[in-house]
Formats: C-alpha cells, structure tokens, sequence
C-alpha cells in the first residue's frame, strides 16, 4: 500500500525555560544579605476621599517572630472627637491583647520609624508600601541619584522644611507591582550609620560608604 | 534563665543592631566574648576590653554604679569590665532617662533607681554566680548516674541530702 504524500504544516513551539539555578547567580550582584531579626510592620488607614489623607495607623515591632511592642498612631491634624475614639479604646477594658496597645502621635511613629528602619536597620514592611509611606510624609519631590526617574519622600520635617538630617525614603518603580526603596542620604551621619549592613570585617569602623539600608 | 522583660524593646533592639554593626557580623576576640559592647570597634585583630586591659597590665575589674552616677554616684560595686559593659550598663540603658540621670536629682527618680539597680543587680548575680553551680550539678549528676546507676548516692555522704520521697514518687514536706 502506497506510503501518503506528507502534507506539511506549519507549527508553533512553545518553549519553558528553565527555572533559575541558585548557582548561576549572573544577573545578581554578589552580595550577602541576612534577614534582620526584627522588622516594623505598619498599616495607614485613610479617608475615603480622593485625597485618602491619613487618619490613623497601627505598627507592630517583631523581633524573631514575637510580638514585643503593638501600638497605634494618630495623624498630626486628625479631629479631637475622632482621636477619643481611639484614646478610649486604647484606655478601655477591649484590649485582650499582649503586648498592650498604646496611642502614639505621628511624630512618635517617625521617631520609632527614624530610629528602628533607618539606625537599627530592621525590615520595613508594608501591604502597599510606597503607598503607605507617602501617608506620613508631608513632601515629595523628584528623586535624584539611584532612584531618578521615581519620587522622594520627606517625613521628617524641621522649621516648615525638611530635616536635613534625617533621610529622604526614595520610591522607584520598577512595574505596576514592584518598587524599589531606600533611605536616602542625610546631612552628618553618625558614623555607625555609615556602615554597610554587610560588614563583616574586622575594620568596619573604616568604612565610608553610604548606607545601605534599603527595605 | 530568662530575663525580666525589658521595657523599651525597641530601644534595646537599635542599640543592639548598632553595636554589632559597629563591631562587625559575627565579631570575636580571641578568649571567645562575642558581646558587641564588649568588643573594641576598630581593633585589629577583634579584642575584648578584658584581654585589651590584661595585655597592658591593667586591672580587668571596673566601678559599676548600680544605681547609677547620678542617683548613688558614691556607692559603687566592683565587676569584669566585660560584664560591666555588656551586662550592666545594657540594663541601666533600658531604664526610662529621667530615672537613669535624674538631671535635678529627685528624691523619687532615686529611689526608683535604687530599686531598678538592685533588681538588674540580682538578676546578673543570679546568672553569673548561681546558674553556673546549677548547670554543673545537673551535668554531675547526669555523669554520676550514668557511672553508679540511677542511686549512686545510696551510702554516700551525700545521702542525708537526698528529698524524701513516699512510694509514689510525690515529695514529703518536712
């Protein structure tokens, strides 16, 4: 029986590549980081209107997955009636919760922020961060340096200005659903911050580079 | 041992990340002292304040003032100075500031330091001069029993030491 003439077709292949190799490592700059021990996490609730001016938020600070310190925070220009609401929950019999949660003002939040992501250089996380952080800052600008092209974010602000001493957050975004994000440079670091997180030598006191900091 | 729990965590967890970032990841003299405060930044190769004073022939004991200078500046206890700088200040550190330098010096802010420093001088004590005894009985008796048997101190010296227990195993009171 006579073999049928074959009838050629045309044909798409779809290719998976593989996933990538922990060895390769080519793409990625060879660092070592280690996970912080503790972290600051941090939610902002706003109004429902288009401007979404913060209106409160609660942090927690978590060092090696125990809850140490809960509270919560008020916006420097929230109403006095809605700030009781709060301040009675917090003095209130509700609380069932260990840590306590205390009411601090924004300012006491910064500090904290100031204090633990900046200086203790422990993880910084937010549901949405960019989103979040723009809540307490009281400036944006355009960033310049590595996040040009994305915005910076002044929370510290000193005399209706910025802090020059305390770092800027800059947000560049890289897609719809990714951002990087860093401390920026301040006037007068002290010289422990001026020590890579990485520090592993014997000299760190030597070093000079910025910080490193990025959450 | 655990320790009482501090009172300002946040503080204590900035001062600790500062202190081994000052150090360096993973620090250690050559005696073993991993303790970032006890450590000295800078030095080459990593020394603890222990060894740096022994190998210039100073003492290794330093004034601790367990009230703190500005409360009690005349009642002073003697300590290593690894723990002095490890272990106590790292205490009076986690007391609220106006307690620790009691700026107009209040008779209150005093005696709440009085009770502070007694209570952070216990617990070291504790750790430092009973733990160990504790740590090395067990580890004796885990080392007699495996020797002797499980009664080793049945027509020993040490028996009258030994609780005494009823059939059940339930310890009488005296």
């Amino acid at each position: 029986m006579p073999q049928p003439k074959p009838t050629p077709l045309t044909i798409a292949v779809r290719v998976y590549p593989d996933w990538p190799r922990e060895d390769w490592g080519f793409d990625r700059p060879d660092r070592k980081w280690r996970l912080p021990e503790s972290g600051l996490v941090f939610d902002t609730e706003t109004r429902a209107d288009h401007i979404q001016r913060l209106t409160f938020g609660s942090y927690r600070f978590v060092r090696n997955g125990e809850c140490l310190v809960q509270n919560l925070f008020t916006a420097d220009d929230l109403p006095a009636e809605d700030r009781l609401v709060l301040k009675k929950f917090v003095d209130g019999r509700y609380q069932l919760d260990t840590p306590r949660v205390g009411l601090l003002t924004q300012a006491e939040f910064l500090k904290r922020v100031f204090d633990l992501a900046y200086r203790g250089r422990c993880l910084l996380v937010a549901f949405n961060f960019p989103f979040d952080i723009s809540r307490l800052a009281f400036n944006s600008s355009a960033a310049r340096g590595r996040f040009a092209g994305g915005f910076s974010l002044d929370l510290w602000s000193y005399a209706a200005g910025r802090n020059r001493f305390r770092p800027s957050v800059g947000i560049k975004h890289i897609d719809s659903k990714r951002a990087i994000k860093g401390f920026t440079r301040r006037k007068d670091p002290d010289k422990e911050d001026l020590i890579p997180s990485v520090a592993t030598q014997i000299r760190p006191m030597m070093a000079t580079s910025k910080p490193a900091n990025e959450n | 041992m655990k320790k009482p729990p501090l009172r300002d965590p946040e503080g204590a967890a900035k001062r600790a990340a500062i202190g081994r970032r000052r150090v360096g990841e993973g620090a250690r003299c050559a005696c073993g002292e991993t303790r970032p405060p006890a450590l000295i930044p800078g030095s080459n190769p990593m020394t603890c304040a222990k060894c740096q004073r022994q190998r210039k022939g100073r003492t290794i004991m330093d004034d601790h003032h367990p009230y703190g200078k500005a409360n009690d500046p005349k009642t002073i206890i003697a300590a290593p100075v690894n723990d002095h700088r490890a272990d106590l200040n790292e205490a009076q550190c986690d007391w609220p500031k106006p307690t620790r330098e009691n700026p107009n010096g209040s008779p209150l802010l005093a005696a709440a330091a009085t009770v502070r420093g007694f209570i952070d001088t216990v617990v070291y004590l504790i750790e430092r001069g009973l733990l160990w005894v504790a740590e090395m009985l067990e580890k004796l008796h885990d080392w007699a029993t495996e020797k002797w048997g499980p009664n080793y101190w049945v027509g020993t010296p040490l028996e009258p030491f030994a609780p005494e227990v009823s059939k059940r195993g339930l310890t009488i009171s005296k």
